[in-house]
């Protein structure tokens, strides 16, 4: 992976830059004059010249901690040595006596009669040669924006020119008041400023529910400012953030027809009508009830990560292969895997989906997920257990007992055939809608088995080399096929995030969302603010 | 409008026989009076009494922001006569506006001033140097400001003025002053415990010794009586290492000057380049006028700044000076700024309204009004 920085546009030769540079100094001098200024300067700051140079500044990786689509987070070790600068005008008092009066109480002032008598210097401050070298932490998430934080302090050296460069005792001071300040702000003021700023580009209404503070920090800033605020985005002009939304063509997440249905699949839920738009190769979230393994991250949540492509993206932005994998889940403990290659998982699954029927806890663990009941169970019954409600192991536990003993045999040993077959199997059309605008609910009673189905974990970042390779090598082709159904899956959860951001923040349609919700805390993507 | 604790600390002024102008800090306080006077800003109001000859409190109610207020008390250790509000003279007591300098007297003799004094009481002397004490505590921000003043011999006065931190969370800050008056020069040294300011300010009146030829010479009656002073300011803050200075010129007529009382100064700050001349006068007894220019010899800015204040008689006859009603006071500067000052006696409550309009403040970046102050302060005291 390489950081692209298309630093050109900044190039003040060009056209496009004169204009960005105007909002730039116009953004600055702004947020200069926010804030109370010290009583040193009395004069409005303003932003005479800006200007960030032709070299951008070196990124190298040291660390990705999590990449998907919406998210991301890295340390990089950062070095910048060009030729930015920045020049500010003021007037600033030139009479001491004149400032500390007023600032201290007039009635202990000695009452001077004309000692304090002002005097105001037009005085202009060049800020140029920065060298940064330092070790930055970059978070992004696109719903949260950008977040940048310095480890250490990152100015080596600052050129202050002023002035009062003839008068060594006050350039001095510039320089070293100056540098002192600059480095307060890269360790406080940026990281502020470079999410509001993030926030603004990118999620308008976030950033508008701040506060509408949307501009830079107060205290003088220094052109590093746009600098790393620039830095980190290499793909500011072609946006691949953006949310694919339906009127977008699909123009390299999905096609539209796909889209098409997915639609149609989601405004079925709306109506009473009984007829359920068919979706042949798709794989539904009840379909991963007790898909967790102990080996799971933070950022996957139960039943939910293999709708979570991203997570299970390996360092090479693969889908795992095991996308099919298929997992019985049983009531009590009998576990047929599919194939033994993970023994240690089926086990594990199998002792969590006993002990789901409980309540339910905020907090999680990354070990043990709680297995959530999202369907209810409104067909009569044929088996053991027929209870009526809306938790989500019911229909397995229900379901396996009749098909459990052609599980077996129905099983596909390959994952890619067992995939397709068990995907191509039409959908109940008496489904009723309990949960969520657009995930169905198994149907135990046909040929759709979602029991039947093995969900292996994605393979972690963690997984060795060998084991990828020996998956890739198996699966060969279906592996695309596979890629192309994570992106739908995918593209089925924007959906609902965006149905749940229209709605109203505290209503939950489904009282199995609220329950998720309850379980999942903040921590799921796809309802996170 | 002078304050009611003003006017009380005027009083004791008075009563100790201590001369405020002949200090360097009041040069210029006739033109100062006449265009740099204070207006009010949003409503105050303030109730006093002279519970005793020797004690005074004060209550007052702002609404500056949210409202504030003030609650302060005073002691002297000689009785003060005050007048109430119902009873104050306008022209002498309350408005300040041209000050008119009396000739210099000499300090008072020890002995006779130590005869004065002497209080016995079972055989001891119980008196002590006239002192006295002022506390004021301002009440939503719970700032306490302290005065103590005591004569400490017949030619010193010293003053210890404190204020609390508790607005501004650094302790507080204590100035101490010794001012030292024998009518021919004055000296004031000061010390503030902000920035460890040292300060020094020095008067030297051109004529007479009032210690040795105590009465004013005789000269013909058409001749201008007036008095040349020159005086000097220092000060060095040890802690922030700052230094003004500053020095003046001053001729006033005094009062057996046959023509219209006028008082001239010019002053000289030599570190800022800063020169400023004033010009006042009393222009009979319904007005006075002044007028100051000011030039700054190395940022080239200046100002001149026009004022006035005008009284009318109520009745043509009378000429006591308590039917002076006071018109108005106005003052107008170059850079656009205009003030206007109305007070009176209403009943027995004093009252002023007055406000400040700048004519240049809109463009800056800031957001300038046009309107910058104004306000109504109502007095009362009994």
């Amino acid at each position: 992976m390489a950081f692209n920085f298309n630093w050109l546009p900044l190039d003040t030769s060009s056209t496009t830059s004169s204009a960005f540079y105007e909002q730039a100094k116009s953004l600055l001098t702004a947020a200069l004059n926010k804030s109370a200024k010290p009583p040193i300067i009395v004069d409005d700051i303003l932003v005479d010249d800006l200007n960030l140079g032709v070299s951008a500044p070196d990124l190298e990786i040291l660390e990705i901690g999590d990449i998907a689509e919406d998210r991301f987070r890295g340390i990089f070790r950062m070095n910048y040595a060009g030729d930015a600068f920045l020049t500010l005008r003021t007037k600033v008092q030139a009479n001491p006596l004149n400032t500390y009066l007023s600032t201290t109480p007039a009635f202990t002032s000695p009452g001077p009669l004309v000692a304090n008598s002002p005097l105001t210097i037009p005085v202009q401050i060049t800020l140029s040669h920065f060298k940064l070298s330092g070790f930055v932490i970059l978070v992004f998430s696109k719903a949260k924006g950008i977040t940048l934080v310095f480890r250490n302090d990152p100015l080596e050296s600052l050129k202050v020119s002023s002035t009062f460069d003839s008068i060594p005792f006050i350039a001095n001071y510039l320089q070293k008041e100056i540098e002192r300040q600059v480095r307060r702000i890269f360790q406080e003021d940026l990281p502020v400023a470079v999410h509001r700023l993030s926030l603004r580009l990118w999620n308008p209404e976030y950033a508008a529910s701040l506060g509408n503070e949307t501009t830079l920090p107060s205290r003088p800033a220094s052109p590093s400012d746009k600098d790393t605020s620039e830095a980190p985005d290499p793909d500011t002009d072609h946006d691949p953030f953006a949310s694919p939304s339906l009127h977008d063509g699909g123009e390299d997440v999905f096609t539209s027809n796909n889209v098409a249905h997915v639609a149609a699949l989601h405004e079925a839920q709306k109506t009473l009508s009984l007829v359920t738009p068919k979706l042949r190769d798709v794989v539904f979230r009840a379909w991963a009830c007790g898909s967790v393994s102990s080996t799971q991250t933070m950022w996957d949540k139960p039943a939910l990560d293999f709708l979570l492509p991203n997570s299970g993206l390996d360092a090479n932005g693969e889908l795992p292969p095991d996308l099919a994998e298929t997992r019985s889940i049983s009531t009590a403990g009998t576990m047929t895997p599919s194939h033994g290659r993970r023994p240690s998982l089926s086990t594990s699954i199998s002792s969590m989906s006993v002990g789901t029927t409980g309540s339910t806890t905020p907090a999680r663990t990354p070990l043990r997920r709680k297995k959530k009941h999202r369907v209810v169970n409104l067909r009569k019954t044929q088996s053991t257990t027929d209870v009526p409600t809306t938790k989500m192991s019911d229909i397995p536990s229900t379901g396996t007992s009749t098909p459990l003993s052609e599980t077996s045999e129905s099983l596909p040993p390959p994952p890619p055939p067992a995939f397709s077959t068990v995907v191509n199997s039409p959908i109940q059309e008496e489904e009723a809608p309990v949960w969520g605008p657009d995930v169905k609910k198994p149907q135990p009673q046909r040929h759709f088995r979602h029991d039947s189905i093995d969900y292996e974990s994605r393979p972690r970042i963690d997984m060795t080399a060998a084991e990828r390779q020996r998956m890739l090598s198996e699966l060969g082709p279906q592996v695309l096929q596979q890629a192309f159904i994570a992106k739908l899956v995918h593209e089925m959860r924007m959906r609902l995030k965006e149905e749940h951001e229209s709605r109203a923040p505290g209503e939950k349609m489904w009282g199995v969302e609220r329950e998720l919700e309850q379980i999942e805390g903040d921590g799921l993507p796809a309802y996170g603010a | 409008m002078l304050d009611f604790m003003d006017r009380v600390q005027n009083a004791f002024y008075s009563a100790i026989h201590w001369n405020r102008d002949n200090s360097y800090a009041r040069l210029n306080e006739s033109a100062r009076a006449l265009l740099d006077f204070p207006t009010p800003r949003g409503i105050h109001l303030s109730l006093s009494s002279l519970s005793s000859p020797q004690s005074a409190t004060s209550f007052s109610l702002s609404s500056l922001g949210p409202i504030s207020g003030s609650l302060s008390y005073l002691y002297s250790s000689i009785p003060l006569p005050v007048p109430s509000t119902a009873n104050a003279c306008l022209q002498s007591d309350v408005i300040e506006g041209y000050r008119q300098l009396q000739e210099l007297v000499p300090p008072r003799n020890k002995e006779e001033a130590e005869r004065e004094r002497e209080v016995w009481l079972g055989g001891e002397r119980i008196d002590q140097k006239e002192a006295l004490l002022y506390g004021r505590m301002y009440l939503p921000r719970g700032v306490l400001e302290g005065l103590w003043m005591r004569r400490v011999d017949e030619t010193s006065v010293g003053v210890v003025k404190g204020v609390s931190g508790a607005g501004r969370g650094d302790g507080g800050t204590l100035l101490a002053m010794l001012q030292q008056d024998v009518g021919k020069w004055s000296m004031e040294y000061m010390y503030s415990s902000d920035v460890a300011l040292l300060g020094w300010r020095g008067l030297y009146n051109f004529g007479r010794d009032p210690r040795t030829h105590p009465d004013p010479p005789e000269l013909p009656p058409d001749k201008p009586v007036g008095r040349f002073s020159a005086g000097a300011e220092l000060y060095y803050g040890v802690l922030n290492k700052s230094a003004g200075m500053s020095t003046g010129l001053r001729y006033t007529t005094l009062p057996k000057h046959p023509g219209i009382p006028l008082t001239m100064t010019v002053t000289l700050n030599p570190l800022m380049g800063h020169i400023s001349a004033t010009y006042a006068v009393r222009a009979g007894e319904s007005a006075a006028f002044a007028s100051r220019f000011e030039f700054n010899i190395y940022s080239y800015e200046s100002d001149v700044v026009v004022g006035c204040e005008l009284w009318s008689r109520k009745s043509p006859e009378s000429s006591k000076r308590k039917d002076l009603s006071f018109l108005g006071s106005a003052r107008l500067s170059q850079k656009g700024q205009l003030g206007l000052l109305w007070e009176g006696r209403i009943k027995e409550l004093l009252f002023s309204v007055g406000g400040t309009v700048d004519f240049r403040e809109t463009g800056r970046m800031g957001g300038g009004r046009l309107v910058k102050k104004v306000g109504l302060e109502v007095q009362y005291s009994s």
